[in-house]
C-alpha cells in the first residue's frame, strides 16, 4: 500500500472524494436549509442565512448542491458497481468457457457499444423510465462492454501462464481458478477502469438531468441545477458557477485518482521499464494487486 | 483486401439488424401497458386505447410486428409520429443535414485545433509550453458541454452580444446570419472535442519521435521540417484516427447536448421531444437511425485506417 499513499495525485484525489462522500452524507445536517424549502429571498446573493445564495424559487443553493451530491455519487457509484460486477463475471466467464458463451457475451458488449452513449441511455430511460436506481442500471450498462472487455482480455492472457495451469494440476476447480489465480492478476486495470468510469457515469447522469431526463423533479441534482441558471444566469451567474464547478471538481478528482492507480498499479510505469521492447522481457505479472506499485 | 473489405461490410450489416432487433425490442421492456403509458392514465379510454393499439400494429403476434418492422426499415419508412402525425422519415430527411453540418464543422475546428497544438505541445515535452498546452486541455475534459455551451450563451451571447446566443436561420434565407449561428453551438462541441485530438496527436508524435527510422532520417541529414511532416506526423496520426472513430459515440451524444442549449434545430430535438411526450415510435426511428449512422462512421474509420496503413492492407 506504500506505493499508493506516495502518489501524490491518488493522494489528492482521493481527499478530494472522501470531502465530497462527507458532505453527501452530512447534507441533512450540514445544509443551512432544506434543498426543497422556498424561501421569501429569491435570487439573493451570499449571505449568512445561505452562504451561497438562493434561486429563483428563493431555495438555498448550497442545500441543493450538497443534496444533489447525493444523488451524483449514489448514480455513479451505483453504476460502476453494475457495470465491474457485471461485466468482469461476463468476461471471465467469457474466456474462462470460450465457446457459445464467449461469442454471446462478448457479441452483446458489441452491441452495446453500437449506440453512441447518450442515446442509448436517452433511450432507455424513455422506454424504463425515470428513477435512481433505474439510473444507475442504464448508466451501468453503458459500461458494461468496458469492463467485460478488459476482464475478458486480462483472463485470456492470465489462463495459460504457468501458475494457473499449476493450480488446475493441483485440482483447483474452474471458479477457484478463476477467484484465487486469475482475478487477482487482472484486478489492477480494472480498479482503475472503476475510477474512469464513475468520472464517465457523473458525467453522462448530470448530462441527462440537464436535458431533464435525470431522476424526477424536484429533486436537486447538479446537471438539473446549471439547467435551471440558465434563465436567470445574467442576473445571478453564480447560480450556473456552483454546479458547474461541482460536476467539474467530481469528474477531475475521478479521472485524476484514475491515472493515478494507473501509474501506481501498472508495473511498467511504476517499476521504470517504461518502454521495455516486445519479447525482450517478459511482462511481469503483478503478484498482488498493490505489489505492481514497488 | 477484397477479403477484408467484405468482412467489414457483412459485420456493419449484421451490426445494423441487431441494433434494429434490440430497438425494437425495447418497446417490450415498458413497464405496463405501453399504450396507457403513452395515452397518460387519464386520457386513456378503452376506445382510445384500442385504436391506438391498432395504429401501432400492437393488436398482431409479435413475429409478425417485428417482420413489419424490419420491412418498413428496410424501405426507409420509419413509420409517423404520434406527436405530431407527420411521416418521421420527411421530418428526419429535413433535420439530419442540419446535425451532421454541426458536426462536420466542430469536428474540423477540432483537428484544426488539436493537431497543430498537440504537435507543439510534443516537440517542447516537459516545457513550460507543454505544461501550459496540456494544463488548458485537461479543463477541457474535465467540464461537460453542457457547462461550456452554457457559459457560452452567456459569455458571448447574452453579455458580450458578439454572436446569437440561441437559435437557427436556414442558409438559403440568410447566409451570414447561418453563419453566425452556427459558431457558438460548433465552437463549443470542437472545444470539448479537441483535447482528446491534442493528447492522441501529443502521445503519438512522443511515441513516434523515440523511433529508429526518425534517427535514421535525421541522420541521413533530412531537414527537421521533412523529418516531422513526412515521417513523424504521418505515422503518429494513424492513433488520431482510430480515435476519431472511436470518439464518433461521444460527438454524436454531445450534438444531442449542444443542439438542445443553442436550439439547433437538428435530430436531438426530435429525440427529445419524442422521450418527453413518450413518443416511442419517434424515439424507435431516431434511435434506429442515429445507431446505423454510428456503424457507418465505424465502418468508414475502419476503411481509411485501411487506406492509412499497408499493414492493415495486406494482412
Amino acid at each position: 500500500m506504500s506505493a499508493l499513499r506516495l502518489n501524490p495525485r491518488i493522494a489528492l484525489a482521493g481527499s478530494a472524494l472522501a470531502l465530497l462522500a462527507a458532505a453527501a452524507a452530512l447534507a441533512p445536517w450540514l445544509a443551512p436549509a432544506g434543498p426543497l424549502e422556498m424561501g421569501p429571498a429569491l435570487l439573493a446573493g451570499p449571505s449568512p442565512a445561505h452562504p451561497l445564495g438562493t434561486d429563483s424559487l428563493g431555495r438555498d443553493t448550497l442545500a441543493r448542491l450538497l443534496f444533489g451530491a447525493r444523488v451524483s455519487l449514489l448514480v455513479a457509484v451505483g453504476s460502476v458497481a453494475i457495470a465491474s460486477t457485471g461485466g468482469t463475471l461476463l468476461g471471465v466467464a467469457g474466456a474462462t468457457y470460450r465457446g457459445a458463451v464467449e461469442w454471446t457475451a462478448m457479441r452483446a458488449m458489441d452491441l452495446i457499444l453500437a449506440f453512441p452513449p447518450i442515446l442509448l441511455a436517452i433511450a432507455a430511460v424513455t422506454f424504463l423510465g425515470q428513477g435512481l436506481a433505474k439510473l444507475a442500471a442504464i448508466i451501468g450498462i453503458l459500461y458494461l462492454p468496458t469492463f467485460a472487455r478488459l476482464a475478458y482480455g486480462g483472463a485470456l492472457g492470465v489462463a495459460g501462464r504457468e501458475y494457473v495451469e499449476a493450480a488446475r494440476a493441483l485440482g483447483a476447480s474452474t471458479w477457484q481458478q478463476m477467484a484465487r489465480h486469475v482475478l487477482p492478476n487482472i484486478a489492477g486495470p480494472l480498479i482503475v477502469q472503476c475510477s474512469l468510469s464513475a468520472g464517465f457515469a457523473l458525467l453522462v447522469e448530470s448530462g441527462l438531468s440537464f436535458l431533464g431526463l435525470g431522476i424526477l423533479p424536484p429533486a436537486p441534482t447538479w446537471g438539473r441545477m446549471v439547467s435551471e441558471s440558465r434563465n436567470y444566469m445574467q442576473q445571478e451567474p453564480m447560480l450556473l458557477v456552483w454546479p458547474s464547478l461541482a460536476i467539474a471538481a467530481a469528474i477531475g478528482a475521478f479521472n485524476m485518482l484514475g491515472d493515478g492507480l494507473r501509474d501506481a498499479l501498472d508495473p511498467r510505469t511504476a517499476g521504470g521499464l517504461r518502454r521495455a521492447p516486445a519479447g525482450v522481457l517478459p511482462a511481469p505479472a503483478p503478484t498482488t494487486v498493490s505489489g505492481g506499485g514497488g | 483486401m477484397g477479403a477484408y473489405v467484405l468482412r467489414r461490410l457483412i459485420a456493419a450489416a449484421a451490426m445494423t439488424a441487431a441494433i434494429a432487433t434490440a430497438v425494437f425490442l425495447l418497446l417490450r421492456a415498458v413497464p405496463g401497458d405501453v399504450v396507457v403509458v403513452m395515452l397518460g392514465e387519464n386520457a386513456a379510454s378503452p376506445d382510445k386505447i384500442a385504436a391506438m393499439r391498432h395504429a401501432l400494429g400492437l393488436d398482431r403476434p409479435l413475429l409478425e410486428q417485428y417482420a413489419a418492422w424490419l420491412a418498413h426499415l428496410a424501405r426507409g419508412d420509419f413509420g409517423t409520429s404520434i406527436l405530431s402525425g407527420r411521416s418521421i422519415g420527411a421530418e428526419l430527411a429535413v433535420r439530419v443535414p442540419r446535425s451532421l453540418e454541426l458536426g462536420v464543422f466542430a469536428l474540423a475546428a477540432a483537428v484544426l485545433l488539436g493537431i497543430p497544438l498537440g504537435t507543439l505541445a510534443a516537440r517542447r515535452a516537459g516545457r513550460p509550453l507543454d505544461l501550459a498546452i496540456t494544463g488548458v486541455s485537461v479543463l477541457g475534459l474535465t467540464f461537460p458541454s453542457f457547462v461550456v455551451g452554457s457559459v457560452f450563451v452567456l459569455v458571448f451571447g447574452l453579455v458580450l452580444h458578439w454572436f446569437p446566443a440561441t437559435g437557427y436561420v436556414a442558409f438559403s434565407d440568410d447566409p451570414l446570419g447561418h453563419v453566425r449561428h452556427l459558431v457558438l453551438p460548433a465552437l463549443t462541441l470542437a472545444l470539448t472535442f479537441a483535447p482528446v485530438v491534442l493528447r492522441m496527436t501529443r502521445a503519438g508524435m512522443l511515441e513516434t519521435l523515440s523511433q529508429d527510422f526518425v534517427r535514421t532520417a535525421r541522420a541521413k541529414g533530412l531537414a527537421e521540417r521533412a523529418v516531422m511532416v513526412r515521417h513523424v506526423l504521418r505515422n503518429s496520426l494513424i492513433p488520431v484516427i482510430t480515435v476519431l472513430g472511436l470518439q464518433a459515440g461521444e460527438l454524436i451524444g454531445r450534438i444531442v447536448l449542444i443542439e438542445y442549449i443553442f436550439n439547433w434545430p437538428g435530430v436531438s430535438s426530435l429525440l427529445l421531444a419524442g422521450a418527453f411526450e413518450r413518443d416511442y415510435p419517434l424515439v424507435q426511428a431516431v434511435v434506429v437511425v442515429v445507431a446505423a449512422a454510428f456503424v457507418l462512421i465505424n465502418l468508414l474509420v475502419d476503411l481509411a485506417y485501411m487506406l492509412v496503413d499497408p499493414r492493415i492492407r495486406l494482412a
